[in-house]
């Protein structure tokens, strides 16, 4: 045994050879693929909690998008629920308005008909009354009634003689219908005419008729004017006097 | 009774360059490495195989090894103490190869070995903390124990070569004794014991390397 200086040599520079050889096909690529494995592991850590937060942050969004649709819902539910109660009461108001037109017309009609009722029972009532009281003056009244209404209108003849002496005729005869429900005597008639000839300074041709239905007095008639002092001819002034007020 | 000899011998020369069966031997055991480490290393995928799986094993634990005697970056030193522990534990197996010697049971490979062990402590040690930095951790814990230090530092080399040298010369030389005593089955236990100390004197030499490396480290805590 002794020391060889070359063989140490040797084995030093052997050592050398083969570090730098193992370096390059040993050392380097397996460094290599221990970092890319560990780069990868941490890569796929890193996304896997990436894409775990983001499916957490997906979810939570989802729910946040799910709870602002049910309040959606809700408001438009609400929404809806109050128009449809506007729209009923709308409609409500509307069939009231409808129903009081309805109700106004029925009204009217009812009234135009109660009116219509009224005033026909009024002119009945009228009527009979007017009846009655023709009779009631038929059976009451007598020549002597019918003398002394006659008397009255000659006496107060001036209402006539001014009216009639209102119109300026051209003619000289006035015609004068006289009316009567009794036959007058001569006389009377012939000092009415002449009381009117001698007011008036007129020829008056006196047309006298008898007629029973006046019941008592008379109604004369000078051109388009009458004047009926007449017991029906009053009962039917008063008559269409009471129809007119109501 | 040539096959005995466990001792090296010049095989050829060129000029006064001798060749010894060591260097040869050393020689088929890099072949060999080299050929190993490239058929392993040729396909390597992120999705592992078998071997590729037990080669990342291998230098996770030896990342994390060195992580924890080392404060620096483990692959700073991991090709260094890597080459040293692959040659030497394979030069400490192939005396099992009938015809072979081993290499590491001449005093001049573990010299060898023990000066690049010697050399590595203060490259490292130099280029991570530079030259003052690194001179200066011999003054610690006080400047009395400098003489100690330094030579510390000749025997533990010398030491780790002879450590290496004498348990190797040692396995080849009861097995030879063995064989010749009792015959051929009675050297196999011993021989598997061989295997054992030959794959532990290899860690051994790598770790001392490694804590002669940090303890060039000026740690201030």
């Amino acid at each position: 045994m002794k020391f060889n200086l070359w063989t140490i040599l040797f084995q030093v520079i052997n050592f050398v050879i083969l570090l730098y050889i193992l370096k390059r096909i040993l050392y380097k690529p397996i460094r290599e693929i221990i970092e890319k494995r560990r780069g990868l592991i941490a890569k796929t850590v890193g996304d896997a909690e990436k894409t775990k937060k983001e499916a957490l942050e997906l979810k939570e969004n989802n729910q946040k998008e799910l709870n602002k649709a049910k309040e959606l819902q809700g408001q438009m539910l609400e929404q809806s629920r109050e128009e449809a109660l506007k729209d009923r009461n709308k409609l409500l108001d509307e069939a009231h308005k409808e129903a009081a037109k309805i109700n106004e017309k029925e009204k009217a009609l009812i009234d135009a008909e109660k009116m219509r009722i009224e005033s026909e029972l009024k002119n009945k009532t009228l009527e009979m009354v007017s009846v009655f009281a023709s009779n009631l003056l038929k059976d009451i009244s007598d020549e002597e009634l019918h003398k002394a209404i006659f008397r009255k209108l000659v006496k107060e003849n001036g209402k006539i003689v001014s009216d009639i002496s209102k119109i300026k005729e051209k003619e000289e005869i006035l015609n004068i219908d006289l009316v009567t429900a009794y036959p007058l005597p001569m006389d009377d008639v012939k000092t009415f005419k002449e009381t009117l000839e001698s007011q008036l300074a007129k020829k008056i041709k006196m047309n006298t008729t008898v007629d029973k239905t006046l019941i008592a007095g008379v109604r004369i008639k000078a051109y388009d004017m009458i004047y009926d002092s007449s017991l029906a001819g009053q009962i039917n002034a008063l008559a269409s006097q009471l129809k007119e007020t109501r | 009774m040539k096959i005995f000899n466990v001792f090296p011998e010049t095989i050829f020369s060129i000029g006064p360059v001798h060749i010894t069966d060591t260097v040869i031997t050393t020689w088929l055991v890099m072949a060999l490495i080299i050929t190993l480490c490239y058929s392993v290393t040729r396909k390597l995928s992120i999705k592992p195989s078998f071997f590729q799986e037990v080669l990342e094993a291998i230098f996770e634990a030896m990342e994390k090894t060195i992580k924890d005697i080392l404060p620096l970056d483990p692959w700073l030193v991991v090709p260094m103490l890597g080459t040293l522990w692959i040659l030497i534990g394979f030069s400490n197996l192939a005396g099992l190869i009938p015809g072979l010697k081993t290499p590491t049971a001449d005093l001049n490979t573990t010299c060898a070995f023990a000066l690049i062990s010697f050399s590595m402590t203060h490259v490292v040690g130099i280029s991570t903390q530079g030259l003052k930095g690194y001179l200066l951790h011999y003054k610690e814990p006080t400047w009395i124990l400098l003489p100690f230090h330094l030579i510390a530092e000749i025997t533990r080399t010398v030491a780790l070569a002879v450590r290496l040298f004498g348990n190797m010369l040692s396995g080849d030389m009861i097995a030879i004794i063995l064989l010749g005593i009792v015959g051929l089955l009675v050297p196999i236990p011993f021989s598997l014991l061989h295997i054992i100390i030959g794959l532990i004197q290899a860690y051994i030499f790598g770790i001392l390397t490694l804590v002669f490396i940090a303890g060039g480290m000026r740690t201030k805590s």
